[in-house]
Order: structure tokens, then sequence, then C-alpha cells
């Protein structure tokens, strides 16, 4: 019960679930565990850094989504997930407040930033063409990229061979390119 | 590599396999997690009442959904499973396994470029089912490739053929390592299928945790050590 109440309320069984789960791309019990978990972290990070409810909201909203990416690589593991999660949100709200502050000193430096300057960010292009992408394709690039399900666990859950899926994801990222370069 | 040298890296036709696999991984994550932001802020708006501004709002508690119907299924699979244990002989499992798997040729794979007749009627007749009349196509393959001969041991499997079934499925596993996890699967029913346990046992072996049927397997395994 004491593991339990440091997990979010989880055993160490449906943990496995979850993170399960959210590998194959299904949010729907991470979305449940996280609600209260969400509200009581945003309190916590106004409370001790004095922060405002929308920087309070978006680094806890950062950390739940660094903590699914850490739950799919096997990053993180059963034992004290809710102490951990108030940390990540803490070290968010004030990884966001440095950032704003450089950007602010940048703005002073640079008299026009241009439009995109994160290397990470995703193309338009690709966003559109992830719109037009079949569903099935979206599900398979999913579970494998943002999942980090591997080519066989895939066909495992399908029910067909790891051969057939390699085919597949080669056959949606040519589907993908082609719509992009359609887009361009 | 920023946004644009990553997007040419991505969209050259002869991209790096590697760099583009990192690429989309970035951009996957980037527009699902923006999805999984929205219905987040949704859910937390509509069942606890907070929104990033800070206008206060009434809070709606709602009861929890119950749990997916696929995880009951799950349990129920499993709770059969233990309420039946397997008292099967190994060729029954065997031969279940090989019925009830569903194959399909997903077409001819990267850097095929030569469009031949037969392997063409051979897929069609492959992905229909008709495995005798995929043999006799896969077999016309002037130069068959390494794929043409694992279907082509697919074919021979699945009509009972099982000696050739096993070389072409041998010669697959010598040539090329791409369907190493199915060779090892298909290759050992074949062997069960031919009363050639110990070499069953041997490719079963090689299937480990985390392979492609890795827990049918085990399963195949157990009955056949009961019984040698």
């Amino acid at each position: 019960m004491q593991m339990e109440s440091k997990n979010f309320g989880l055993t160490e069984a449906s943990f496995g679930r979850m993170v399960l789960n959210l590998k194959a791309n299904d949010t729907r019990f991470f979305r449940q565990v996280f609600l209260k978990q969400f509200e009581e972290t945003v309190v916590y990070v106004k409370r001790e850094y004095q922060a405002n409810q929308e920087d309070a909201y978006d680094a806890t909203m950062d950390a739940l989504l660094e903590f699914r990416n850490r739950f799919v690589e096997g990053k993180l593991t059963y034992g004290n997930l809710r102490y951990l999660f108030t940390k990540m949100s803490t070290q968010m709200y004030l990884r966001n407040i440095k950032k704003r502050h450089n950007q602010l000193d940048d703005l002073e430096k640079i008299p026009q930033l241009p439009k995109e300057s994160t290397a990470d960010s995703v193309p338009e292009s690709f966003k559109s063409a992830w719109q037009t992408l079949g569903i099935k394709c979206k599900e398979l690039l999913s579970q494998h990229y943002y999942g980090s399900m591997r080519l066989t666990d895939i066909a495992i859950e399908s029910s067909s061979s790891p051969a057939t899926v390699r085919k597949q994801k080669e056959r949606c990222i040519k589907k993908l390119k082609e719509i992009m370069l359609e887009t361009i | 590599m920023n946004k644009e040298e990553k997007l040419d890296t991505f969209l050259a036709p002869d991209a790096d396999m590697g760099k583009m696999e990192d690429i989309l991984k970035t951009w996957v994550t980037g527009v699902n997690d923006e999805k999984l932001r929205v219905e987040m802020a949704e859910a937390l708006a509509k069942e606890r009442g907070i929104t990033k501004s800070p206008i206060k709002t009434t809070y709606k508690l709602r009861l929890i959904r119950p749990l997916l119907v696929a995880a009951a299924s799950i349990v129920l699979l499993i709770g059969f499973f233990y309420l039946y244990p397997s008292d099967v002989s190994p060729s029954h499992l065997a031969t279940q396994y090989v019925e009830t798997q569903t194959l399909q040729h997903p077409g001819s794979f990267k850097g095929v470029s030569i469009v031949n007749q037969n392997r063409t009627q051979g897929i069609m007749a492959f992905n229909n089912g008709d495995f005798k009349q995929a043999i006799i196509h896969f077999e016309e393959i002037s130069a068959p490739n390494d794929e043409d001969t694992y279907y082509l041991g697919l074919a021979h499997l699945k009509v009972g053929q099982y000696k050739d079934a096993a070389v072409k499925l041998e010669q697959s596993a010598n040539n090329t390592s791409r369907f190493h996890e199915e060779v090892n699967w298909f290759l050992a029913l074949t062997y069960i299928l031919d009363g050639r346990s110990a070499d069953a046992l041997s490719y079963l072996s090689k299937i480990k945790k985390g392979d492609w049927r890795f827990d049918e397997a085990q399963e195949l395994m157990l009955t056949l050590n009961k019984i040698n």
C-alpha cells in the first residue's frame, strides 16, 4: 500500500500495464493516472516557487511528456515515481524560466529572430503529411518511434511476422516522403 | 542539424537510413506529444476543472472509466490456458500453429527492381492462400532471391511438403538473416511435423526471450521434452 501511494496509486503490475499501453500508443490509462497527480504537482510548484498558474501548468505538462518518454524507453522503473514527478516538474519550471530569460536577452541582442530556432521542431510539411497519412501507418510509426516498440513486438501484437511489419514500415515512410514532396 | 538540414536529409532520394530513423523519431515524437498535450489539457479541464489560465472553476469529479476490455480478454485467455493445460502432442500443436498462422507476402522488398511475372503471380497466389499454385510460380523464377526462397519454403510447409519446406527454409537461414526470427519458428514447426524432434528442439532453443513466437516456442519445447 505504501509503495502504491509512492507510485500514483499503481501496483507494480498495473504500472507495467500502463507502460505496455504507452508503448502501443494507447495513452488513456496514463492520462487517467496523471489527472490527480497533475493537480497536486501544479499546487506544489506554485507553492514552492511562487509560480503562477500558467507556468506551473506548463512545467507539469512538460514533465508529464518527459515521463511518458522515459517510461517507454525503460528509463523509469517502479519505485518512487511520485517524488520523481514532482522533482522533474520543478526542474522543468526552472528550465522554462531560464529559457525565457535567455530568449529575452537574445531579443535585445538580435534585432530579428528567425521564425524557427529550435533544432527539434517539426516541419510544417511533416505535420500536414502526417495528417494525410493513413491510420495504420500512423499507428505503426507511432508505436515504433513514439512508443519505442520493437518491430518484432509490433508483429506479435498484430499477429503478423516481423518481415511484414518491416515492409509496412518501409512503405509508410515512402508514402510519408511522397506526400511531403508533393506539398513542398 | 537544424530543421532545414533535417528536412533535406530526410527527403533525399539516397537518404541514410540511420539518420532518417533519428529524424523520424524526433518528428513523430513531436506530433504525438502535441496530441497528448491537447488530450491531457482537455481531460484536465473537463474532469478536474484545471486550466492553464488562473480562472477558478468548479471541480467536477467523475468516476474513473472501467479498465480496458482488452486487459480483461487477456486475463480470460490466460485463465483458459491454465484451466485447460496443454495435453496434446507436439505435432498436433505444430499443425494448429501452421493452420492458424495467417501468412501474407508483403510484396517485393526494397532493391528488387526487376519485375518477374512468376514472382508477381507467386505472390498473388500466396496471398490468396493458394500455396500449391504459389509453389509452381516461385519454382519457375529463374534467379530466385532470398525472399523467394523463404516464401517458397513457407508455401511447402503450408501444403504439408515438409522435406521441401525444410530445404528451402534452411537455405533461407544460411543465405540471409533478414527472416531469422521467422525461420527459427517455421523450421521448428517443419521438423516437428517431419518427425525430427531433435532438429526442432535445436531451432526452438534459438528463439530467445523477446523474439517473435517466444512463448509458443517455450510451450512447444515443454511438450517435446515431455515425450522425449
